[in-house]
């Protein structure tokens, strides 16, 4: 490990010198910006800061910090997020972008944006721009958020959202699991359908072409209706694979969403 | 995110919904939408709720006329769900029609058999139900389309 302190047989330079080097600072700056804030120790950090919904156009973000482009910024107490126009059957994602001054997020720094965020590998989040997702609520058919909560590094909805509800295909059919964007996702499936015969329900990740070894197994007799539930990833286009032969009737959701990297809290 | 509705169009029956496949995503299986065209019903755009913000789905609502329109709520109540079976003891299932101008009549499945309820003002009654022998007796709608009800089940013990 190098030691950067000043040593008593050197000049003391300080920073612009034309032809010397910066002594005075050397030791600060191996941590610091020339701006005094730390440099990116906690890179992609995202502390605490749960998001739920509050009302119909209203969210909560709760206390925690985040490590936006280079710098920590912190939500002392609860923030509530109106926000106002939303679509119906949307995705949004709540962006929030480094005040001007200052270390705290106000609400006036947050956006809620139907646009779906781009993972940088560099910054180690999920981003717009200059501004960071934090989380990301659904509207439903009228335009209100739909109830969710946030438990550990799962999210949750209130009630299933769907992927399917009406006649299942006996063969591999790929079908939109209404998912935000964010990649390959890991969904907690639940299924319940009816049996015309044996029925066997099964799942495989989007765009496979795994032929055995499926994912759910749910097998009754004609005349019966079974339930299970399963781990099954979507794809990163957003979409699963299932086949259920002789069934009229798939009721096909899921209950909670694994946050992918860059949204897990510490 | 968009929803697609497959129904079909001669029956005005709501065959299922499911979210619209993401545009231009590489697929190793057919979609479910093209499934659904592949059983020869109509697929189009439709809401995940309807105007009064309940869920749609097969069971709840149809596609009469072309358009999306919740079911016909019909209640079936039972006195009991629960008779001897000696012949005697029976059970009595009333049936009822909700909103305005109800049909004069209402077909109702026993035990797969057809059965014809009058109604006044949408209220009437299947005939009472008796069983010689011990049996499970369900009592379910005809058109189950236009109406939508919870299924009734009575044992005869």
């Amino acid at each position: 490990m190098a030691d950067l302190r000043i040593q008593y047989d050197e000049e003391m330079v300080g920073a612009g010198h034309p032809t010397k080097d910066d002594t005075l600072n050397r030791l600060v700056l191996a941590e610091h910006n020339q701006d005094g804030t730390h440099k990116n120790a906690l890179q992609g950090a995202l502390i605490g800061l749960r998001l739920e919904r509050k009302d119909a156009d209203e969210v909560n973000l709760y206390p925690g910090a985040v490590e936006i482009d280079g710098g920590i910024y912190t939500v002392p107490a609860t923030l509530a997020k109106q926000c106002s126009g939303l679509s119906a059957d949307t995705w949004y994602y709540l962006l929030a972008s480094a005040p001007a001054s200052g270390g705290e997020l106000a609400a006036g720094d947050l956006t809620a944006s139907a646009s779906a965020p781009s993972y940088d590998a560099a910054r180690l989040g999920w981003y717009s721009g200059s501004a960071r997702c934090l989380g990301f609520f659904l509207t439903d058919g009228g335009g209100s958020i739909l109830g969710f909560y946030t438990l550990g590094n799962w999210w949750v909805p209130l009630q299933p959202v769907y992927i399917i509800n009406g006649a299942p295909s006996a063969g591999w059919t790929s079908v939109a699991a209404n998912v935000p964007s964010f990649g390959r996702l890991l969904l907690s499936v639940s299924a319940d359908h009816d049996s015309t015969g044996t029925a066997i329900l099964e799942m495989r990740p989007g765009n496979s072409t795994i032929t055995s070894n499926p994912l759910i197994h749910v097998t009754r007799g004609a005349g019966a209706s079974a339930d299970g539930a399963a781990l099954v990833t979507a794809s990163v286009a957003g979409y699963v694979d299932y086949r259920l032969p002789n069934s009229n009737t798939l009721s096909l959701s899921w209950n909670a969403l694994h946050l992918p990297r860059g949204l897990q809290a510490l | 995110m968009a929803y697609q509705h497959a129904y079909d169009s001669a029956s005005g029956e709501l065959k299922g919904v499911c979210a619209a496949f993401p545009a231009g995503a590489e697929h190793s299986a057919p979609t479910q939408e093209e499934a659904w065209q592949a059983a020869g019903w109509t697929v189009a755009p439709g809401p995940s709720t309807d105007a009064a913000g309940q869920p749609v789905g097969p069971d709840s609502h149809n596609y009469l006329g072309g358009a999306l329109a919740a079911k016909r709520a019909v209640t079936l109540t039972p006195d009991k769900t629960q008779i001897v079976a000696d012949g005697a003891d029976q059970a009595v299932v009333a049936v009822a029609v909700a909103g305005a101008d109800p049909p004069a009549s209402l077909t109702l499945l026993v035990n797969g058999a057809q059965e014809a309820v009058a109604l006044s003002g949408g209220a009437g009654a299947l005939a009472p139900i008796v069983a010689q022998t011990p049996c499970t007796i369900a009592v379910s709608l005809l058109d189950s389309i236009t109406y939508r009800a919870a299924p009734v089940v009575i044992q005869a013990v």
